[in-house]
C-alpha cells in the first residue's frame, strides 16, 4: 500500500508544480526457445524537483527472466539528497563501510534483490560528525536452475532490520572512524513431515545483532582502510528443524566475526592493492555445511555482502569456472598491479588467495578439528583453497586503430574436502579423501580489433581453456596427509576438457553491430551430451552440417544490434547459448542453457 | 493468465501511462542536480561542471573489459577539447568493496578527467543506466543530448562527432 500512497503523492505534487525534469527508460524482453520463454518489460522512471528524486520501477514479467512472475511496482521510493541530509523513504539500498554488516543490493540481471521497505538516512551533523540509520523490511528469495551445483544454493528469507551509527574524522592524521549497530529479525521457511507423514511449512525465526568498527586514512599518498564485524545470532527456537523428515537439532547462541582490510597507492607508476579477508561469520564442519535439505540459522544473513576480495574476469569461460566465496568460513589476500606504459603496453597482473579456516576429518561418525588457520590462508586442498592467478597485456597500434589484448588466467579451487579414517569388519584403518567440485582451468583469452577510417571496425575475441575436474569422488589412500588431489589421487578421478568461446563481430559507423558467436565444450558441466541429433538443429546449425560440421557440444549464435534514433537499441540474437555461472560483484547463479530460439531486447530513453 | 494477474497487469499500464505522459510534458531531457562524490569522499555539484561547457557522463566498473578501453579514448577526448571547455565526468560504480583497486587504478593511468564515486549505482540508475559502459553527453545548458549504452570499436568516432556538435551549438 505504501508503494501507492507514495505514487499518488508524488503524481499530485508533479501535476499542481508541472516543473519537474524527468528520465525515463523502457526496457522489453522477449526470448523464445526450446523448453524456454521469456516475457519481461521493465519501465525506469525518475523524477527530479528541487533536491527530491522520486524513482519507480514498473514491471510486467511472465515469465522474467529471473524469478517469480509479477505484474505493477517492483521498487518505489522518494529521496532528498543536501549537504546535510539524504533521506530515502520506500525501497532503499543501504550501504554501510564495506559491506561487512549491511550491504543491500538489485542486480536484476541475476534475479538478485535484497533491498527492504522502510528508510535509510544519513544526517552531517557537523563537518567531522555524521549520523546513519536505517529500517525496514524486506522478502530475499535466490533460486538456482542447478541445484547440484556446491557453489550456489536457494536463499529464502524475509527480513526486518532495523540499525543506526556514526562516522566521527578526529583529525586529517588519523582518519576517519565508524561504530554501527545493526538488528535483523530473519524468518526462514522450513519443510517437514507432520504427523501424517505430509509435507508442511512452517517458519524458524533467527535473531541477529551486528556490531561494526571502520576506520580509513590517507597517510603519504596511500590509502588505508579496516573493518571489522562481530555477527551475534541468536536461533529464537531452541532446536532447528530439518527441512524434510522429523530430524531435529539443537542450535545455541552463535558468534561470529569477520574483517577486511585494505591498503593502496601508487609505487614509482605502479598502481598497488593488497587486500585482506578474515570472514568467520560461523564456521561449522561438512556435516551442516553440506546438508542440501536444511539451511543453518546462524549463518551470515543475507543483509551482509563483504568484499570478495579477488577478481572477477571479464573472460566468459574463466567467469563460468570461477570460485563462490564463502562468506560465513573463508581467509584470504589479493594483490593487484597495474602500470600503463610498459613501452606502451598496459599491464595488469593480479593474484588471490583464499581457503577456508579448519581442515576436519570424520572419525567414528563424527568430524574432528584437524588443523587450523587463523590468520591467513592456506595453500593444501584439505583447507578448500582457491587461487587464482591473471595477467592481462593490452596496446595500441597504427595510430591507434589496431588494438591488442592478451589475457592468461589460471585458477585452481576445492570447494569441499574431507578425510576420513573408518574401521574394516577385521577392525584395519582405512583412510579416505573426499572432495566435491575439485577444478582447475588454464584459461587464455586474445582480442583484436581494426578501426577503419569511416569508423567501422572489425572485432575478434578468442578464449581458450583447458580444464581438469573433480567431483564427488571418495578414494582409499596410505596416508591422510595429501596437499594436492590432482597430483596424489592419481587420474582415474579426473576429468579432463577443453572449452573455447569466440565472438567475431562487425560494427557499421551507423550504429549496427553483427556478432557470431561460437561456443564449445568437450565435455558439459552436467555430462549431458548437446546437439548431437540432427533432428533438433535450428536454420543455422541444419546450414552448418551441411557443410560436415560436427555440431556435438557446441553452441552457435547470430547477434545484431541497431542503435537508432540516438536514445533507442535493438539487440536480437537467434541460436543457442550454454549458459553457466555467471557473477556480478560477489551474486553468483547459475544461468539455465537457451536452445534454438530468439531473444529481443529493446533498450529505450524517453 | 488469471484474473489478479489481469488487474495486476491494468494497473502497471496504467501506472507506466501516466509516467511516460508526465514525462513527456516534463521540460525536456535536461540534468537533474545531482551531486557527485570523489574518490576520497568530498562532495561536488554535477552542474558545476556545465559552467564552463559541455560534458560528457562516463559510467564504468573494473570488471567492465569495454569500459576500460573506452576510457582510453575519453582521456583523449579529455586532454584535446580541454581548452574549448569540453570536460569528461567518469562515475565508477563498483562499490567500496573494490574502491582500493579503483583509486590504483586511476592513480597509475594518470587520467586527465576527474573521477567519481557512485557505489550504491544511485546516479547511475537515477540517469537510466542498465549496463556499462554508459554514457551521457549533457550540453553548456543542461540538456541531455544523446545516450549511448555499451562500446565496439569505432564509436569513439561518433563521440568525437557529438563531442564537436555540442561545441559548435550557439550559446
Amino acid at each position: 500500500m505504501i508503494r501507492y500512497i507514495l505514487l499518488a503523492v508524488f503524481l499530485v505534487i508533479s501535476i499542481v508544480n508541472a516543473q519537474p525534469s524527468f528520465t525515463v527508460n523502457n526496457l522489453v524482453k522477449y526470448a523464445e526457445g526450446d523448453r524456454y520463454l521469456l516475457r519481461e518489460n521493465v519501465l525506469d522512471v525518475n523524477m527530479f524537483y528541487e533536491n527530491w528524486t522520486f524513482y519507480t520501477q514498473i514491471e510486467a514479467g511472465n515469465p522474467p527472466e529471473f524469478g517469480q512472475s509479477g505484474y505493477g511496482i517492483h521498487t518505489i521510493r522518494l529521496d532528498y539528497q543536501s549537504d546535510q541530509l539524504s533521506a530515502e523513504l520506500g525501497d532503499v539500498y543501504p550501504l554501510w563501510n564495506h559491506g561487512l554488516s549491511l550491504n543491500l543490493r538489485y542486480e536484476r540481471s541475476l534475479g538478485y534483490d535484497s533491498g527492504i521497505r522502510g528508510f535509510n538516512t544519513r544526517i552531517n551533523l557537523a563537518e567531522a560528525f555524521r549520523v546513519f540509520a536505517v529500517a525496514g523490511r524486506g522478502d530475499f528469495r535466490l533460486s538456482s536452475p542447478l541445484h547440484n551445483d556446491v557453489r550456489t544454493h536457494d536463499w529464502e528469507t524475509t527480513n526486518t532490520v532495523a540499525g543506526t551509527g556514526i562516522q566521527i574524522r578526529p583529525g586529517s592524521a588519523v582518519g576517519r572512524f565508524g561504530l554501527s549497530g545493526l538488528y535483523v529479525r530473519s524468518e526462514r521457511p522450513y519443510f517437514r513431515l507432520d504427523e501424517n507423514f505430509e509435507p508442511e511449512t512452517n517458519y524458524y525465526t533467527v535473531n541477529t545483532q551486528l556490531y561494526e568498527g571502520a576506520w580509513e586514512n590517507t597517510l603519504l599518498g596511500w590509502k588505508f582502510a579496516a573493518n571489522h564485524v562481530i555477527q551475534v545470532a541468536n536461533p529464537q527456537d531452541p532446536w532447528f528443524p530439518a527441512r524434510s523428515g522429523t530430524q531435529t537439532d539443537t542450535v545455541d547462541r552463535s558468534l561470529g566475526q569477520a574483517t577486511y582490510a585494505t591498503v593502496s597507492g601508487l609505487i614509482g607508476g605502479v598502481g598497488v592493492t593488497l587486500e585482506y579477508k578474515n570472514y568467520a561469520y560461523d564456521i561449522r564442519s561438512p556435516a551442516v555445511r553440506n546438508d542440501t535439505h536444511r539451511d543453518w540459522p546462524t549463518r551470515m544473513t543475507s543483509v551482509s555482502r563483504p568484499p570478495i576480495v579477488y577478481r572477477e574476469t571479464s573472460a566468459t569461460l574463466t567467469s563460468r569456472q570461477t570460485h563462490v566465496v564463502n562468506y560465513n568460513d573463508e581467509i584470504g589476500l589479493q594483490l593487484e598491479l597495474t602500470y600503463t606504459d610498459l613501452l606502451g603496453i598496459s599491464v595488469m597482473a593480479n593474484y588471490a588467495l583464499s581457503s577456508r579456516h579448519r581442515h576436519y576429518r570424520l572419525e567414528r561418525g563424527t568430524y574432528h578439528v584437524a588443523d587450523t588457520r587463523t590468520l591467513f590462508p592456506s595453500p593444501e586442498d584439505a583447507f578448500a583453497p582457491f587461487r587464482q592467478a591473471h595477467l592481462e597485456l593490452d596496446r595500441y597500434f597504427l595510430s591507434g586503430n589496431l588494438y591488442l589484448e592478451q589475457a592468461l588466467n589460471h585458477l585452481y579451487a576445492v570447494e569441499e574436502y574431507s578425510s576420513q579414517i573408518s574401521y574394516t569388519d577385521d577392525n584395519a584403518i582405512k583412510r579416505t579423501i573426499n572432495i566435491t567440485n575439485g577444478r582447475r582451468a588454464f584459461t587464455s583469452l586474445t582480442k583484436v580489433d581494426y578501426t577503419f577510417t569511416n569508423g567501422n571496425s572489425v572485432s575478434l575475441a578468442h578464449e581458450n581453456q583447458w580444464l581438469d575436474r573433480i567431483t564427488d569422488i571418495g578414494r582409499s589412500v596410505d596416508t591422510l596427509g595429501v596437499s594436492h588431489a590432482w597430483r596424489d589421487l592419481g587420474s582415474t578421478n579426473i576429468r579432463q576438457a577443453y572449452n573455447r568461446y569466440i565472438t567475431f563481430s562487425f560494427r557499421h559507423h551507423e550504429g549496427i553491430t553483427m556478432s557470431l558467436i561460437y561456443d564449445y565444450a568437450s565435455e558439459t558441466e552436467q555430462g549431458e551430451e548437446f546437439n548431437t541429433e540432427p533432428g533438433n538443429d535450428n536454420p543455422i546449425e541444419s546450414a552448418l552440417r551441411e557443410f560436415g560440421v560436427d555440431l556435438r557440444n557446441k553452441w552457435i549464435g547470430i547477434q545484431l544490434t541497431l542503435d537508432f534514433l540516438r536514445n533507442h537499441q535493438i539487440t536480437v540474437f537467434y541460436g543457442s547459448e550454454q549458459g553457466g555461472l555467471q557473477c556480478v560483484s560477489g551474486v553468483c547463479r547459475q544461468v539455465a542453457p537457451f536452445e534454438d530460439g530468439f531473444k529481443l531486447t529493446i533498450q529505450s530513453f524517453y | 493468465m488469471t484474473m489478479e494477474n489481469h488487474k495486476h497487469c491494468i494497473r502497471a499500464l496504467i501506472v507506466a501511462l501516466a509516467m511516460i505522459v508526465l514525462a513527456a510534458g516534463a521540460h525536456g531531457q535536461s540534468l537533474p542536480r545531482l551531486q557527485l562524490e570523489t574518490l576520497d569522499g568530498e562532495t561536488v555539484r554535477i552542474y558545476d561542471y556545465l559552467e564552463d561547457g559541455p560534458i560528457m557522463i562516463n559510467f564504468w566498473s573494473l570488471s567492465c573489459a569495454p569500459c576500460r578501453r573506452e576510457m582510453k579514448h575519453l582521456d583523449e577526448f579529455a586532454r584535446t577539447y580541454a581548452d574549448s571547455g569540453f570536460q569528461v565526468i567518469s562515475i565508477n560504480i563498483d562499490t567500496p568493496k573494490s574502491m582500493s583497486r579503483v583509486r590504483a587504478r586511476v592513480r597509475s593511468n594518470a587520467y586527465a578527467f576527474p573521477v567519481f564515486s557512485d557505489p550504491r549505482n544511485q546516479i547511475f540508475r537515477k540517469l537510466g543506466g542498465r549496463r556499462m559502459p554508459y554514457s551521457i553527453f549533457v550540453t553548456a545548458d543542461g540538456s541531455i543530448d544523446s545516450r549511448h549504452i555499451g562500446y565496439s570499436p569505432g564509436d569513439e568516432k561518433s563521440y568525437r562527432r557529438t563531442i564537436e556538435s555540442m561545441l559548435n551549438e550557439p550559446e
